[in-house]
């Protein structure tokens, strides 16, 4: 059976949760509260740690009959079950959870086993914000926004939403760069019977080196890549040391895309950073243009952490639509319906009024 | 019998001595049927008739008759100086012996005006001697050819001599015609200002300016002392056109205002509708003269605002689109927040640019020029507006313009 952590409160045994505005561990039922630190100190009285080091545990679900559903090969492979520790509940998780809570009694768990050895993060930053705040943004993410469909803000229906720890990739690059410009700066005059135009050419190099740190891309394959880069940036100053406690009352996953992978994406937005802002520095002339440009990591190092990121969904008119806020800062991203027919009679009336407008002043001023 | 052949010879060619005087007298200016002159007196007066033929080219001439009625006086006094001078030109005076009347009858361009015919009489009425009386008048036709006096040869009718549209070029059908007269002649009682139009085939020589001027002046257009009117003449001889303004025409169509109207209305000559173009004209012209009694003619910078055309509408619609929509789709794209990030920005590690090179290298610099092209000129000539005038040659000042379609 894969290792569970659960976050027990000293005091009464209740499941104790990560509070962002505290940023410490806190029992619902008896709000006992302590650090992190503390709890840390506390667990490994208790128990000695003995961290499994097994990069995978490789338990496999046998299932029993009472299973309404017919699972195929494919699918149960990606799953695996745990025993809640309160309750005794199967957990059924995706082999990449490493947090969750017991279906059964909402105890939040941790999977040990996914965030340890090998596979334990370097950092974490925790939660700033919680789940009234992701509501809030939400709503506020709603208000203003021409050609929503009424009805969608009205109904005003969350899915679900639920705050995840999501596996990042962070690089750092240290770039060397030489580029190449032709600018012209071009001064025009006239003595009345001629124009002069006088076109003075410059031979621009730039060669050096500029360095990046903590560029993220996420390690998730169920988290979408660009939703994830939209609710960027984060910032890495706050984070944190990794500690399972941080991860309690939250989900949270383990990467299953690797470093290598993401490393790509990473270079090309850098490259594309680091042209940019060699380019700035020959921008002082009438044009540029661009004669050669060469980019080369000279070193590029990565990290592994996880990101607070609040998800929520909904559905409307049989679609799903997703968001996502940035769990540190509070930025709120996602794609919202468009009522087309709004959209088209804003155009249509608009156009209209202009039309009316213009036809007045022309009157007014023609006859 | 030689000596009486001769005798009988002699005696004849004495008779024809008698005869020849007269024929020799053939240029005879003074024709005395009443024989109140002395034939002394007459050869006076002959010489002087003479004298101003042959510095004026013009024959004066005295018919006195007995007791003819005027009408036959005047159908003989033609018939003689016709039989005399043919096609010159000619002043013919014509009086009876009772003073019952006194003709000036004109051949060929020696026209006077009435004045001078009525001063003519009272000079002849002056003297109680015949002979006197012809020698003054000749003598006053002399002054006034010779330019002593002031008065021009040709002379600008009080009244008008011609309608308001001359279609000699035929132009119009006869519909049309009564159509034309009907709005000029009503235009132009309502707003006590000739409109006039004129068609032809031929100048004469003249420029279409100058024949506008002259046919107006000497055909007695014109309201008023100072002749208020317009003229619009179309000539086929050369397909040329003018406007020719006087008195309060001049004020009311100003040469912006006038190039204004012959925008409208060449094309129509252009194309052959005549109608279309003097109706247009007529138009024209009532508008032009509503709006000079405000006191602000149509000139450069208060030009008349013509109807706003309808294929404003569609294109306004389409500006209306062009506007709108780019505002739609700022306001529609506020609905999508996911993308793939352009840049790592964000994660620069501030100032850690560090240059190895940096250079700024001249290579060098070319020069090149165009003509300067100057934007203003090239434009209309009405800079500051008014109307310009000129003289015809009846000495009136006209106002005007002309060109060709």
């Amino acid at each position: 059976m894969p290792e569970l952590q659960e976050f027990k409160c000293p005091a009464c045994g209740g499941a104790m949760e990560f509070v962002t505005k505290t940023q410490r561990l806190q029992c619902p039922f008896c709000d006992t509260e302590m650090g992190i630190d503390e709890y840390e100190k506390l667990q490994a009285q208790e128990e000695p740690a003995s961290p499994p080091d097994l990069p995978k545990p490789q338990q496999q679900a046998s299932w029993e009959q009472q299973q309404t559903e017919d699972w195929d090969q494919q699918e149960t492979s990606h799953l695996k079950i745990y025993s809640c520790h309160s309750c005794g509940g199967e957990i059924i998780a995706d082999e990449t959870t490493g947090a969750s809570s017991c279906p059964f009694c909402g105890n939040p768990v941790v999977m040990t086993g996914q965030f340890s050895g090998d596979l334990k993060p370097n950092y974490v930053i925790p939660f700033q914000k919680d789940k009234k705040d992701a509501k809030e943004q939400y709503m506020k993410y709603l208000e203003g926004k021409s050609f929503l469909p009424k009805i969608f803000k009205d109904q005003n229906h969350i899915d679900e939403i639920k705050g995840v720890y999501v596996p990042f990739w962070l690089y750092d690059a240290h770039v060397h760069a030489d580029m190449a410009f032709l600018g012209t700066n071009v001064r025009t005059w006239t003595d009345g019977r001629n124009d002069y135009t006088e076109t003075s050419e410059y031979s621009v190099q730039r060669e050096g080196v500029i360095r990046f740190e903590n560029v993220p891309e996420d390690g998730s394959k169920e988290m979408d890549d660009n939703m994830m880069e939209s609710i960027e940036p984060f910032d890495f100053s706050k984070a944190v040391p990794f500690k399972t406690a941080y991860l309690a009352g939250y989900y949270a996953n383990r990467y299953d895309v690797d470093a290598q992978s993401r490393m790509d994406r990473a270079k090309e937005r850098v490259t594309k950073s680091t042209i940019s802002e060699f380019s700035k520095t020959a921008n002082h002339y009438t044009t540029v243009s661009t004669q050669r440009s060469q980019v080369d990591f000279t070193k590029a190092t990565y990290k592994y952490v996880l990101y607070p990121v609040w998800l929520l969904n909904t559905t409307y008119k049989g679609e799903h639509y997703h968001f996502a806020m940035n769990g540190q800062t509070g930025k709120f991203v996602g794609n919202l319906p468009v009522d087309n027919g709004a959209y088209w009679r804003f155009i249509l009336i608009g156009a209209v009024i202009v039309t009316v407008i213009m036809f007045v002043l022309q009157c007014l001023i023609l006859v | 019998m030689l000596k009486k052949i001769y005798a009988i010879f002699l005696s004849l060619a004495l008779c024809m001595m008698h005869v020849i005087p007269v024929f020799a007298a053939d240029e005879a200016y003074v024709y005395d049927h009443a024989e109140v002159i002395a034939a002394s007196s007459e050869q006076m007066l002959n010489d002087l008739a003479q004298e101003i033929y042959d510095t004026y080219d013009v024959r004066t001439v005295f018919i006195l008759f007995e007791d003819e009625t005027e009408n036959e006086a005047k159908e003989a006094a033609f018939d003689q100086y016709d039989d005399t001078f043919g096609r010159d030109d000619g002043i013919i005076l014509v009086v009876n012996k009772a003073d019952d009347y006194f003709l000036v009858l004109h051949r060929g361009n020696a026209l006077l005006t009435d004045d001078q015919k009525v001063e003519l009489q009272s000079i002849y009425n002056a003297e109680n001697i015949y002979k006197d009386g012809v020698e003054k008048d000749f003598e006053y036709i002399r002054s006034i050819y010779s330019g002593e006096s002031p008065m021009p040869a040709q002379t600008i009718p009080d009244e008008r001599l011609q309608p308001l549209l001359v279609d000699d070029a035929d132009l119009l059908s006869t519909s049309e015609e009564e159509e034309l007269l009907g709005k000029l002649t009503e235009i132009s009682e309502r707003q006590n200002l000739d409109v006039v139009v004129v068609t032809n085939n031929d100048l004469g020589g003249k420029t279409a300016t100058e024949y506008a001027d002259d046919f107006f002046d000497y055909n007695g257009y014109g309201y008023g002392s100072n002749h208020d009117g317009i003229l619009f003449l179309v000539s086929m001889d050369d397909r040329s056109w003018a406007l020719s303004t006087t008195g309060y025409g001049i004020e009311a169509f100003t040469d912006a205002g006038q190039e204004y109207m012959t925008d409208r209305i060449i094309p129509y000559l252009s194309e052959g509708n005549y109608i279309d173009a003097f109706m247009t004209y007529a138009d024209l012209c009532d508008q032009f003269i509503e709006q000079a009694h405000t006191g602000q003619p149509y000139d450069v910078g208060n030009m008349p605002k013509g109807k706003v055309p309808w294929f404003l509408l569609p294109i306004n619609a389409l500006f209306g689109l062009l506007v709108m929509w780019p505002f739609a789709n700022h306001k529609k794209n506020k609905l999508k927040t996911v993308y793939k990030a352009q840049s790592a920005k964000a994660y620069l590690v501030p100032k850690s640019l560090k240059f190895s090179r940096k250079n700024d290298q001249f290579i060098g610099k070319h020069v090149t020029h165009v003509p300067h092209v100057d934007p203003n000129r090239g434009g209309g000539g009405h800079g500051g507006g008014g109307s310009s005038i000129h003289i015809g040659s009846s000495g009136v000042s006209h106002g005007g313009s002309s060109g060709h379609f």
